[in-house]
């Protein structure tokens, strides 16, 4: 492990830090799924002013990369919400590749449940990311979320689960919705105990 | 059987993965993470009007994996399902573009054709050839037939039906006329087609077939005109079906220049051709620029590159059931067994083809298959049977100037092998009279063989070597390095013939030189079995000369050449010769041996090549002999100062070296620790030059150069000798600096 990798560990450790970094195809919900997370932690902390938070923000397209960052339970997570437009040079995978995919801890793979490319397209975003390499460390985990199960589904659990579990690409699965916020309670918890985790190693 | 639920109407449907008759279209999905899957498009008739389609997917056992898509389609008027989107799914794609040409009632028609997901090629033409023949005044219908059956080999059958002149189906007429009944008033039927009121396919057709005939009868400017006035007609339109159109045009228009000899501009317009047909996977692309794109690459020399092309055509005429392309194939590839030494393999299996009843039914591709047949005859040394086949040839009415020429080539050099003069003076008074020809490379160096040929057999060296070297000029201009080897060996041979007349030192150098050259090409051929005689020549040159030392030498080193590769013949022959050396007789057997050595190695085509890797010259040193002048240059992308270091440091140890041992050769070639060596000498300079390895035009070069010093006006003026050497590296060989 180089200086500067020891040096964000420790710093991480230290300041109580988890990095994210969300991926997945245009309109699958990634900012939505990103802002009902930070409604939850505001929840979490001030049950009265979160409503207002989510309604403040206008979830539009997102052009290029979000930062969002929360507080949940004495972690500080840090959140690189990618777009899912993909045009080659332009992405923020082409363009900042070492500031989203290095000293990383946990990367999440967003497909929407209704959209079957959304899920085939994952194996493209996953290769894109260039995970087999050394920025993993091997002390990061890859977390799957399906979102919009509000909406008709339209990909088997079979289909799902041969990529989820020990040994395969996956190592947690997570079902959302991010408008009427069933899962996120999930997700928030899966993501901080595999954050306290990673922290404590 | 898989049963899925559709997503319109919870009906439960069922289909089975292995039988296409369950389900509209399968194909191939997923990815290296969630597995091999497959794509199902299911329809099923709902009680309204339409027919609800469900597209899921399935993993290999079929079993349900997810759902992709699903939508109502709508029933034609007289309540058939839109089997109209199903058939343009179905259809072979080379028909797809002309679909839209139909009217209400081709369409009916169209779409009562059953099953068709399960049609075999064949069966499309049966179908097809029925609906013609159900309803004759459909132009749509008989085209359909007539293009189909034509690019699946029904050529022979489709010709005896009768075509009107504004038929769409005319234009394919006259492109099997042009395979089966040319003549030359073809040309002239091609010209008068005027197709611009059809519409655009059709045009496009129409244009192929002008291509095709111009192309076969040799109507060289035709095609030109015909290519450059389609491109400004139809080059800004970006359909699909009109880029096909003109992507074939251009494989037509690019194998005429294979025809005039140019391989290397030829090469430039065939490939992006045959890609694009690939690509697209339209068979007739592939099949016709296929075959156009291998021949000229065998041409170039590169044999593997060539047969992996007839094994991609192969492929598709055998899907196609197109036994003509697979005649034309099969002895194309009896070619290139024949230069990979398998005579035997290769006669039989031209006799085979010249047998099928394809081949007799089409006059050029009998010819085409005579002519090749003759050449494998000569170069298995079966003259007579040879010439025999040649001018069996020569004697049919119609034999358009390429073949001609390629016979009359066979027979000159069966003058050549056999000292005929007579042969020699059928094949002047038989040369074809066509401009186009005789002012193409391929004519020039035609001529200039026939004259180097007339020079040996008139023991004239002076007129065999001139010839000679144009010749080699002209081919070196067009890249067309196949007959490389075979002239530099004749030059050898005709300088040390000039030697021996002339007892001149320098001539005796020159040959060594040509020899050094086809050692070269045989090493880049990785042709050991060449090397090894090329080696033993040498020796037998320097034992004629009486420098019995040197030809121990070069004895010595072919034994080497033939221990290492196994070559048992050669070594017990170049043991006798070392023998003989011994016992000091050899001054006597060596003329008559040299003879059979050099006849055996030239006048033959290249043997089995492996693409050749370039050659990186590192650094290079010239001086003058005495010193007074020298000029130090490194390869400025590949080169660094060890090289040039090493490069010096070999040059002063030669300089004293050279001084002790009074070499009389020019040249040397060593293989050292950093790669190749090459030392030249000529009266007034010197070079050395440091490389990977050498191949034969970059060592060419290199041994060109110091003659062009000597015979630079101002070699006497430093400034303008760097000029000049920097010049002609950077021209031929790569960018280099002055290091000093």
């Amino acid at each position: 492990m180089g200086k500067l990798s020891q040096f964000i560990k420790r710093l991480k450790k230290s300041k109580k830090l988890v990095r994210m970094t969300i991926v997945g195809d245009g309109a699958v919900g990634k900012t939505t799924l990103v802002q009902a997370l930070i409604q939850k932690t505001i929840n979490y902390i001030d049950e009265s002013n979160g409503a207002q938070v989510l309604k403040n923000k206008e979830i539009t397209r997102t052009p290029f990369m979000e930062i969002e960052t929360w507080v949940y339970k004495d972690l500080l997570f840090q959140c690189y919400d990618l777009t899912g437009q993909r045009i080659p040079g332009t992405h923020p995978l082409d363009l900042m590749r070492n500031q989203v995919t290095k000293s990383i801890d946990i990367y999440i793979f967003v497909f929407s449940v209704d959209v079957y490319k959304s899920f085939e397209n994952i194996n493209g975003w996953r290769e894109l990311m260039d995970l087999s390499n050394n920025h993993t460390n091997g002390h990061s985990d890859l977390v799957l979320v399906g979102n919009k199960i509000d909406l008709e589904r339209n990909i088997s659990d079979e289909l799902i689960n041969s990529i989820v579990g020990k040994d395969k690409y996956f190592q947690k699965y997570v079902e959302t919705c991010s408008l009427d916020g069933r899962g996120i309670d999930n997700l928030l918890d899966e993501i901080t105990k595999i954050g306290k985790n990673l922290l404590n190693n | 059987m898989t049963e899925i639920q559709c997503k319109l109407c919870d009906t439960k449907i069922n289909f089975n993965i292995n039988n296409p008759h369950t389900y509209i279209h399968k194909s191939e999905s997923g990815n290296s993470m969630i597995g091999k899957l497959f794509t199902i498009r299911i329809g099923h008739s709902s009680y309204s009007d339409s027919i609800h389609i469900n597209v899921v997917v399935i993993d290999e056992l079929g079993d349900y994996r997810a759902h992709k898509d699903y939508y109502e389609e709508k029933k034609n008027g007289k309540g058939a399902p839109s089997l109209w989107s199903n058939l343009k799914q179905t259809i072979p794609s080379e028909l797809r573009g002309y679909l839209f040409l139909a009217n209400q009632k081709e369409r009916e028609i169209l779409t009562q054709i059953s099953n068709p997901h399960n049609k075999t090629l064949n069966e499309w033409y049966e179908n097809f050839s029925n609906l013609r023949h159900a309803n004759p005044k459909s132009q749509l219908l008989t085209f359909l037939a007539v293009k189909w059956g034509f690019i699946i080999g029904k050529g022979k059958e489709l010709i005896e039906y009768s075509y009107e002149h504004d038929s769409w189906s005319y234009p394919t007429y006259l492109r099997l006329l042009a395979r089966f009944k040319s003549s030359s008033e073809l040309i002239e039927q091609a010209k008068k087609m005027n197709f611009d009121s059809k519409s655009l396919p059709i045009q496009l057709e129409a244009t192929l077939a002008k291509a095709e005939v111009y192309l076969r009868l040799s109507a060289y400017d035709l095609l030109e005109e015909l290519y450059d006035t389609s491109q400004k007609k139809w080059s800004d339109n970006t359909s699909l079906e009109v880029k096909s159109g003109l992507m074939l045009l251009q494989g037509y228009y690019g194998f005429r220049l294979y025809f005039l000899g140019k391989i290397n501009e030829a090469i430039k317009i065939i490939e992006p051709v045959f890609n694009f047909g690939q690509i697209l996977e339209n068979r007739e692309i592939i099949s016709v620029t296929g075959n156009f794109y291998a021949a000229v690459i065998q041409s170039s020399g590169d044999l593997e590159k060539a047969l992996k092309i007839f094994e991609i055509v192969l492929g598709v005429s055998e899907e196609l059931g197109d036994e003509r392309t697979k005649a034309v194939i099969s002895t194309n590839m009896s070619v290139i067994e024949s230069r990979q030494g398998l005579f035997d393999q290769a006669l039989n299996r031209q006799q085979t083809i010249l047998t099928l009843p394809v081949v007799q039914a089409e006059f050029f591709l009998k010819i085409s298959i005579m002519s090749i047949y003759a050449e494998t005859l000569f170069i298995s040394e079966k003259y007579d049977a040879s010439r025999r086949v040649c001018q069996s040839l020569l004697q049919e009415e119609n034999v358009p100037t390429y073949y001609k020429v390629d016979v009359l080539s066979t027979l000159k050099r069966i003058a050549g092998k056999t000292g005929s003069i007579e042969l020699l003076e059928f094949v002047r008074s038989n040369l074809p009279k066509d401009s186009d020809f005789m002012d193409s490379p391929v004519g020039h160096i035609f001529s200039f063989d026939l004259e180097a040929i007339d020079g040996e057999l008139h023991n004239n060296w002076v007129k065999l070597i001139d010839n000679l070297k144009n010749e080699r000029e002209v081919m070196l201009i067009n890249l067309s390095v196949e007959g490389a080897s075979d002239i530099e060996i004749r030059l050898a041979d005709a300088y040390f013939k000039y030697f021996q007349e002339t007892e001149k030192l320098e001539h005796l150098n020159q040959a060594h030189n040509h020899l050094d050259l086809a050692k070269t090409i045989a090493i880049e051929n990785q042709s050991y079995l060449d090397l090894c005689r090329l080696v033993m020549i040498k020796g037998l040159i320097a034992a004629e000369s009486n420098l019995t030392d040197q030809a121990r030498t070069y004895f010595e080193e072919a034994l080497q050449t033939a221990q290492d590769y196994s070559l048992g013949n050669l070594k017990k022959e170049i043991l006798e010769n070392l023998e003989h050396i011994n016992r000091g007789i050899i001054e006597k057997s060596t003329n008559s041996l040299l003879r059979r050595m050099f006849k055996r190695l030239t006048f033959r085509k290249t043997e089995k090549k492996e693409s050749t890797k370039k050659s990186v010259i590192y650094t290079i040193f010239i001086g003058t002999q005495n010193s007074a002048w020298r000029l130090i240059l490194q390869n400025e992308k590949s080169g660094s100062s060890d090289e040039t270091n090493y490069l010096v440091g070999i040059h002063d140890l030669w300089v004293n070296l050279r001084k002790s041992l009074l070499m009389q050769q020019q040249n040397h070639y060593y293989t050292v620790s950093r790669g190749a060596l090459l030392i030249e000498n000529s009266p007034h300079f010197q070079l050395l030059a440091l490389g990977d390895q050498l191949n034969y035009i970059t060592r060419l070069t290199i041994q060109n150069l110091l003659p062009e010093l000597e015979n630079f006006s101002f070699r006497h003026i430093p400034e303008e000798l760097e000029e000049k050497v920097l010049d002609i590296l950077n021209k031929n060989i790569g960018k280099f600096v002055r290091v000093e």
